[in-house]
């Protein structure tokens, strides 16, 4: 007896077993046309997997999982959501959403209308240590933060030589706080 | 530290293979265990990223939406109950984010074809559900060549029967897993497996019949 649709349709890729699968091929032996074409799927499929692959690491995956547990620590994020969203907190978002656009609306109509004097930059110093990143292996990394946290000196470990004739552009700091020295030798970089 | 907690899922869950299941990680990673959730990041990345790739195809799109999988699978894991594999669920998410994209893209169905508007007229009648591959390459420029037409001729799908065919044909699901992925209904699938496959018959018969 023919089997149904779906039933043949498991059995063209592979997916039956037991006496289902059994059933099928016995039906299957008089019907040609149908091995043809299984034996068809499989062979794409083969060329298929031969040519797109069906597992590639994305570019820097060190760096990838990185990026995913930095953003994962942020504050009210270190932990997964155990119930969903309860309907009050559902409530404050609705609420939020419209406070946030008259509060937009509002800080765009007092830009309108004041124009403050030019301030001076100010740069806040944060707490966490940097993270280094750097796409090259075999490249080691030391921060050093000094008493007070008042500096911290970077150290990158197994880079290639930096030429003579490069010259480090002027980089922002706190003004009369902070300062920026780059000071190399042939296989240490320090920041 | 995760040799110690692979020693001691060991010793927990048995197996003897060495290798620690996806549960056990999913156990820890749902009790707020960062290194148990990076360690399934990690094994789970390449078949995102992957994945996503061929979806949208531009590497640098797909790093960013492999991220915010990951990002929105760990808000959600307090809801998986391990009824469908941990893969399976994070194919799910997949398939939400990479459709999220499009809609925002408003590429869905532009230029491209679909189950609704696809000429079936352009279907060669006697063309069978899988194309042929008989006669296939074997030195590397040709399997380049093959490369490229074959990309081309899944980006020329509509992104629902390019997904089925990647996840069917290439990732290697059941269709009851496509099903899962995908929230469609398990005839759904094979429909547009079906004509997906017919559509690239259509598409690469030229490269088939030179060989």
């Amino acid at each position: 007896m023919k089997p149904g649709d779906e039933i043949l349709a498991l059995w063209l890729e592979g997916e039956l077993d037991g006496p289902q699968q059994a059933e099928v091929d016995a039906w299957a032996a008089a019907h040609p046309e149908l091995l043809a074409e299984r034996e068809a799927i499989s062979l794409w499929k083969v060329d298929l997997r031969g040519v797109i692959a069906a597992d590639q690491q994305p570019p820097f995956p060190d760096f990838f999982n990185s990026r995913i547990e930095q953003a994962l620590r942020q504050p009210a994020q270190t932990q997964p959501r155990q119930n969903p969203a309860s309907q009050i907190r559902s409530w404050w978002r609705n609420l939020a959403v419209p406070a946030l656009a008259a509060g937009m609306a509002l800080c765009f109509w007092l830009g309108t209308e004041f124009r403050p004097a030019p301030a001076a930059v100010t740069v806040v110093a944060l707490k966490e240590p940097p993270a280094v990143y750097t796409p090259l292996s075999g490249v080691t990394v030391e921060v050093v933060s000094t008493a007070g946290n008042d500096g911290t000196v970077i150290v990158l470990e197994g880079l290639a030589a930096m030429p003579d004739s490069l010259e480090v552009p002027e980089t922002s700091g706190i003004p009369g706080e902070s300062s920026f020295k780059l000071v190399t030798n042939p296989d240490t970089v320090t920041f | 530290m995760h040799g110690q907690l692979a020693s001691e899922f060991s010793d927990a869950g048995g197996g003897g293979s060495g290798e620690v299941s996806d549960d056990l990680w999913v156990k820890r990673a749902q009790q707020g265990d960062l290194k148990a959730y990076d360690e399934l990041v990690t094994r789970h990345r390449g078949k995102v990223f992957a994945m996503i790739r061929n979806m949208v195809h531009n590497e640098a799109d797909a790093w960013d939406l492999s991220q915010d999988v990951f990002i929105k699978a760990w808000h959600a894991l307090g809801g998986f109950e391990g009824k469908a594999k941990f893969s399976t669920w994070l194919f799910r998410i997949s398939h939400n984010v990479v459709y999220d994209w499009l809609r925002k893209r408003k590429i869905q169905g532009e230029g491209e074809l679909n189950d609704e508007i696809f000429n079936s007229s352009r279907i060669d009648p006697s063309s069978m559900t899988t194309p042929s591959v008989a006669d296939r390459p074997d030195h590397a420029l040709a399997h380049d060549e093959l490369r490229r037409k074959i990309e081309r001729a899944l980006a020329h799908l509509s992104p629902d029967h390019r997904e089925v065919v990647l996840l069917k044909d290439v990732q290697g699901f059941a269709y009851k897993e496509i099903a899962d992925a995908t929230g469609c209904s398990l005839g759904t699938v094979m429909s547009r497996l079906y004509y997906a496959r017919q559509k690239l018959q259509t598409l690469l018969k030229d490269e088939y019949e030179a060989r």
